[in-house]
């Protein structure tokens, strides 16, 4: 999952420092009590957590990591803490699978949950457990995975509504080809031209491989201003393939098309970065003949983009 | 399309919610109890069945308040048995939502853990205040991380997947470039309002996203009223085009259609709208210039 990078890092790690300072409060209280032989737990215990925090802090890759040694932690602490305790019960076995929730994306959490409810529910020393309780817990761990898949539907629907690319300033492939749908039918409708220019960037992948992915945005989003600045505000710009763009062109037929590429040729050479030197491009016209249907154009386009990727290997 | 933004998990989902919470409705003993989680079960399959249309359109009701209250007088009534719900308030703080339902949220968790430390010794009670801080605090971490998501969703341009219907703010951005568009191009486009009951609005704007052609779009200005821009050849063609799409329209409406030759905002075409006497004026003449 790409966004879980942007999890505010620090204050997890923050979290975790505070749980370890609990486990390490809990370990000197058993101290003051004489109980010289439970301090052992909670003082390991306080030791993983404090370095979960520190993992989370140095770097996005142990997260997972970290996520499931707060958990291991604990986990142990709770199952030695209910087989021991005869108070509570109740509220302590609800905690284990929202923990679970809270600290794992939701299918791992689910599996989790359901693996060990009959662990959870069995540990109680004496017969606390009724059955009216076990629905409760089992209602608990439905409920809450209700709010993790709340927030994947926004984010699902999200994606469905969201015309623009990830990465740059363009339409991605579903909005581009909508768009070329209703300008084709209003060219048609309207007894207007069209044309559109079929663009393709050598220069991505080799700047992936050899530079990185910063390198290769940068070489996306440069373009994505120069078409915008050479073309009007009804033009659009999509990206229908990693390395391939659409440029529709309403109202213009195949002169002006030619000599919207002639500009933008012109611009991209003049837009130099570091590494790679001039934006290198390859851009064919492709205008619709009289009574083309839109799917073979649309197929003509596509050849064209074949081409023009194929003739750069 | 449902399965497009996964619906259909997270509907069952619900139904599964609500039939255990109805096993465990079965089972209480304590009248009041009983009601709330009768209550609980029937809020969750309403969600369920009436989640298609709270698609539609974006809303600002602030639904996480319906659980917390549920969560809050279940554990207020019934702190013995709903002892481990306490816990779900970290949950509920993992939805973007409003800071005050945020404080709100706190204010209920901790009325609810004093409830329950009633039944524990103070240690007990002590350590379980400081853990459900800890679990809130992780909670509100994960949902600072959404909280983008939340507003692209509550803002997003285009209300339904698949379908052409648009907000008022995609609308304000379309109608000067369409003007200038069909002044360059020499077409006819003419802006339509439509206002019609709350409860009509969508099927309208259904039906009027099949009439257009699909280079044209519908727009939700507010929950009443529709609009769209229709482009033509020219005016003989936007009278015949208009014609059909009026004709097409069923139940109550009252409609402005105004050419974009004219220069018009379109806030002083909604209060037209909303004081025009007529159920249909049409605006088509241009003014000469001077």
């Amino acid at each position: 999952m790409h966004d879980e990078k942007l999890w505010p890092s620090r204050l997890f790690a923050l979290i975790y420092a505070v749980g370890a300072l609990l486990m390490l409060g809990y370990a000197a209280w058993h101290y003051l009590m004489g109980d010289f032989l439970r301090i052992l737990l909670p003082a390991v215990l306080a030791l993983l957590l404090l370095s979960a925090a520190l993992l989370r802090l140095a770097s996005q890759r142990y997260q997972r990591l970290s996520s499931y040694l707060v958990l291991i932690s604990s986990y142990l602490l709770l199952a030695v803490e209910l087989d021991q305790t005869t108070q509570g019960t109740a509220l302590w076995i609800g905690l284990p699978p929202l923990l679970a929730l809270l600290l794992l994306p939701l299918g791992p959490a689910m599996l989790l949950n359901l693996i060990l409810a009959p662990l959870w529910l069995a540990l109680p020393a004496d017969d606390q457990v009724t059955q009216n309780m076990a629905f409760t817990y089992l209602a608990v761990i439905v409920l809450g995975a209700l709010a993790p898949l709340e927030q994947r539907r926004q984010r699902a629907l999200l994606e469905a509504t969201d015309p623009m690319d990830s990465e740059c300033q363009a339409l991605n492939a579903p909005a581009i080809q909508e768009h070329l749908d209703s300008e084709f039918a209003r060219a048609t409708l309207l007894q207007r031209r069209l044309s559109v220019l079929v663009v393709h960037l050598p220069q991505l992948e080799m700047a992936h491989e050899q530079f990185g992915s910063r390198l290769r945005l940068e070489l996306l989003q440069r373009f994505c201003r120069v078409a915008h600045h050479t073309c009007r505000a009804h033009d659009s710009l999509g990206r229908i393939r990693p390395s391939l763009f659409w440029l529709l062109l309403p109202d213009t037929g195949e002169t002006g098309a030619l000599m919207v590429r002639h500009r933008l040729l012109y611009a991209l050479d003049a837009t130099v970065l570091a590494e790679t030197g001039a934006i290198a491009s390859r851009i064919a016209v492709c205008s619709p003949y009289p009574n083309e249907t839109r799917a073979t154009f649309e197929q003509r386009l596509q050849i064209k983009g074949q081409a023009l990727m194929e003739s750069t290997h | 399309m449902d399965s497009k933004y996964k619906t259909n998990l997270f509907r069952f989902h619900l139904l599964l919610g609500a039939g255990v919470l109805a096993l465990l409705a079965i089972q209480a003993t304590q009248e009041t109890v009983r009601a709330l989680l009768w209550l609980g079960t029937l809020w969750l399959v309403g969600s369920a069945t009436l989640h298609e249309l709270n698609q539609r359109w974006p809303t600002r009701t602030p639904w996480q308040l319906v659980p917390a209250l549920l969560l809050a007088s279940l554990l207020w009534l019934s702190p013995g048995q709903f002892a481990c719900w306490l816990w779900a308030f970290a949950i509920l703080l993992m939805l973007p939502q409003p800071w005050w339902l945020i404080s709100l949220n706190v204010l209920l968790a901790a009325l609810s853990w004093w409830r329950v430390q009633a039944h524990l010794s103070i240690e007990q009670g002590m350590s379980s205040a400081l853990i459900l801080t800890a679990l809130m605090l992780l909670g509100l971490a994960r949902s600072l991380n959404y909280r983008p998501l939340w507003q692209g969703v509550n803002e997003r341009a285009r209300l339904m997947p698949g379908t052409r219907l648009w907000t008022a703010s995609q609308l304000l951005e379309d109608l000067p470039r369409e003007s200038a568009r069909s002044d360059r191009e020499g077409t006819h486009t003419e802006l339509i309002l439509l206002r019609t009951h709350y409860h009509h609005c969508w099927s309208l704007a259904q039906t009027m996203c099949r009439a257009l052609e699909p280079f044209e779009h519908c727009y939700r200005v507010d929950n009443k009223t529709l609009a769209t821009l229709l482009t033509s050849r020219d005016i003989a063609h936007a009278h015949q085009r208009r014609e059909s799409l009026l004709a097409s329209l069923h139940g109550p409406h009252r409609i402005r259609a105004v050419s974009l030759a004219y220069p018009l905002t379109l806030e002083a075409e909604c209060q037209a709208l909303a004081s025009q006497d007529r159920d249909l004026v049409i605006i088509e003449k241009v003014t000469p210039h001077a």
